[in-house]
């Protein structure tokens, strides 16, 4: 656990080093320059600068902190937001009593660092930072008839089923983990300030959908190591205050939210991984295209070869943002550093990253049999990433991120394909023969280019490397241009 | 190459979250219990060979599937092609247990089995370890009721397990197996497998003498 003078320490070497510039600092962290490896890394910085107050001057923190912190103090002051701890079984572990269950609030507000008491001047940017909560949610709303308080509301069916559903899951969050176990002295209130923030968000966005409670779970978990108290002495100045307010664990919770909702709402992973089915299935279909585009073997022999439809697999890929195939929580962390961090579409580039792992695993991959595949898939193999985490991470990134760069020229995205497979695959060696019948988009290909189909039927007379490799590239081209097509068409 | 088949069971473990549908299929594939299991995210998948009547091997896949969702398009992915289909309920959680017959009428639209009449499926009631007080009151008769409703009645074969301390686990998924190798089998007489389109155009080479990607 940092203590405040480290804190403090670590925040100004970071503005120091990167004087200040916020695309300085972000560039710093998705290059692998400013990762938990670097004497003064904090990852409270990396995540409250770029999805809270998206600045690196300390001037600016205090507003925007105050800002997004007062969304989730209003909402958990609103009647219909309450955690109905009351309707659980009396001999529940989280049971509290109504009035217990209320309490906790009022005491909320007589918070020590008195950011929150200045709310009534402040209710014009409030507004704004209620952009991501839907409009008929918003506290401040005239639409419904005031703000019901606490004792008025009594929670509905749909709530405590709510309830139920995110208790079960965060009693089985990370059980591999010392933090989350329940013989832990904190694990009672962690779990509590999980529950209640995933049952605020849940009913700010639609419902509760398990995976949500993992990602939040990850945060959660990076960001409580390093928050504090805020001392109640007058020795520290006002300077080094504005950077512990960034720490401060009295705002844990509120802060968590924010960035919850920045994850994965502002950035588009919400609506493509969970919000509905139809989305899902659309955000699939373009994992296939990217891969077919990206490599067109690896998709031939999942799709083609063995049948093995992607969403078999790939909802946890895309829901837990990889958490599950990385394995562990500090090498996902410093993942979803690049991640937001980064200036790409964050579930664009999970995508891409997921082709990277593919390709990493290809040759287990293309010769495995369905269940093998299936298994490979679901079970991604950890070798490699435990052998050394941090290289891992980087190129994964990388290599990602020129596929997102290339993402709209179809002739680069397969030579940056064929160049990961050269590094990654270097001893495989695919030859296609398309002697065999029954294959049409084949034979009208050839047809087209008798020069290139005679000479690979009379096999070794192709002795010239190049030419060999000039035959692949334009055979493999048309037969991803016509596959692109015959996939794009249906949806038009 | 083809030659030589395999018979390969794929049977779909449903219930409603938190049931243990997991720690079943790690308890019967792996022989283990850890104390929880995180949450099923989409779907999991183990495979276990087994020895059936004495002298038949066949291999079981077994698909675990999420709980809290019920996925309409994605589901004919999960579905298809499923030889049985195991119903779990949690013997201390009432809803789990009336919602039995929604997971059958799910898995009946989803797979689109031939013989929805007669598809082999069995019923699980897990967490018989727990303390008698926790436990649905009057348990059994609720269960006959279900079991023996004339209309749309589940009368399968029920199972009560602990896949905490291994109770009655492996004899429940034996009875799958053998259930499975029927519907299989029944399959197969009636010419349903399509799936021979195995002899493929593209061949791999490996140069060198390297074993695989060195994960």
């Amino acid at each position: 656990m940092l203590k405040e003078n480290e804190i403090i320490q670590h925040v100004l070497l970071t503005i120091n080093k990167t004087k200040g510039n916020l695309e300085t600092f972000k560039s710093g962290i998705v290059n692998g320059d400013y990762t938990s490896q670097t004497p003064f890394f904090t990852r409270t910085l990396v995540w409250k600068v770029c999805l809270i107050t998206n600045s690196l001057n300390i001037n600016e923190w205090e507003s925007r902190l105050h800002d997004s912190r007062v969304v989730y103090h209003q909402l958990t002051k609103r009647g219909d937001m309450q955690v109905p701890w009351w309707e659980l079984s009396c001999d529940h572990y989280f049971y509290k009593t109504k009035e217990e269950s209320t309490h906790r609030t009022l005491r909320r507000t007589h918070s020590q660092s008195g950011s929150v008491r200045q709310i009534p001047q402040r209710q014009s940017s409030v507004k704004n930072s209620l952009a991501r909560v839907r409009a008929n949610d918003d506290p401040l709303s005239t639409s419904r008839s005031s703000t019901p308080s606490p004792s008025e509301v009594t929670p509905t069916e749909q709530d405590i089923e709510l309830l139920e559903a995110i208790i079960l899951d965060i009693d089985r969050l990370f059980p591999g983990e010392d933090f989350f176990q329940p013989n832990q002295p904190h694990s009672l209130s962690v779990k509590r300030q999980l529950i209640e923030i995933l049952y605020v968000w849940s009913k700010c966005n639609l419902g509760y959908k398990q995976g949500i409670h993992e990602i939040l779970g990850l945060i959660y978990h990076s960001l409580y190591k390093e928050s504090i108290p805020i001392p109640q002495t007058n020795t520290i100045s006002v300077d080094d205050l504005k950077i512990l307010k960034l720490y401060d664990s009295n705002y844990l919770s509120h802060d968590l939210f924010t960035i919850l909702n920045a994850f994965l709402m502002k950035s588009g992973a919400f609506a493509k991984f969970y919000e509905n089915e139809s989305n899902l299935l659309t955000t699939i279909d373009d994992f296939n295209i990217k891969l077919m585009k990206i490599d067109q073997f690896i998709h031939y022999n999942l799709t083609a070869k063995l049948k093995l439809e992607s969403q078999l697999w790939i909802i946890r890929y895309l829901r837990l943002v990889l958490l599950r195939e990385i394995i562990d929580l500090e090498t996902t962390a410093s993942l979803w550093d690049k991640l937001v961090a980064s200036p790409a579409i964050m579930p664009d580039l999970v995508l891409f990253m997921i082709i990277q792992l593919l390709i990493q695993i290809k040759t287990d991959l293309i010769a495995s049999d369905f269940s093998e595949c299936l298994s490979l898939l679901l079970h991604y193999p950890t070798g490699k990433i435990t052998h050394n985490p941090a290289d891992f991470i980087n190129n994964l990134y990388k290599d990602s991120f020129k596929l997102y760069e290339y993402r709209n020229d179809d002739l680069k995205l397969y030579e940056y394909g064929n160049k990961l497979n050269a590094k990654y695959n270097p001893n495989l060696k695919i030859s296609m023969s398309y002697t065999s019948s029954g294959r049409s988009s084949i034979s009208s290909i050839n047809s087209n280019g008798s020069r290139a189909s005679t000479e690979v039927h009379g096999g070794p007379s192709l002795d010239t490397k190049a030419e060999k490799l000039q035959f692949e590239k334009m055979r493999l081209e048309m037969r991803l241009k016509k596959k692109a097509q015959s996939m794009l068409r249906p949806r038009e | 190459m083809s030659s030589r088949k395999k018979t390969l069971l794929k049977v779909i473990i449903l219930g409603d979250s938190g049931v243990g549908k997991t720690s079943l299929m790690q308890q019967f594939v792996n022989n283990k219990f850890s104390h929880q299991y995180k949450a099923t995210i989409g779907a999991d998948f183990l495979t276990k060979e087994i020895i059936i009547d004495n002298n038949k091997p066949v291999t079981l896949q077994i698909w675990d599937t999420a709980g809290q969702e019920r996925f309409q398009s994605l589901g004919v992915a999960f579905y298809r092609g499923a030889d049985c289909c195991v119903l779990c309920f949690d013997v201390t959680n009432e809803k789990s247990l009336n919602n039995l017959t929604s997971w059958k009428d799910e898995f009946l639209v989803q797979s689109n089995v031939s013989n929805p009449q007669d598809f082999p499926f069995i019923i699980i009631g897990n967490k018989i370890d727990v303390d008698d007080s926790k436990k649905i009151p009057s348990l059994q008769k609720k269960l006959h009721n279900i079991t023996h409703n004339q209309l749309g009645g589940l009368n399968y074969p029920v199972f009560e397990t602990s896949a905490k301390d291994s109770i009655n686990v492996e004899a429940a998924f034996e009875v799958i197996a053998k259930m499975a190798l029927q519907q299989e089998e029944l399959n197969a007489a009636s010419g349903g497998d399509v799936n021979d389109d195995y002899n493929d155009a593209i061949n791999i080479h490996l140069d060198g003498e390297s074993s695989g990607c060195g994960c």
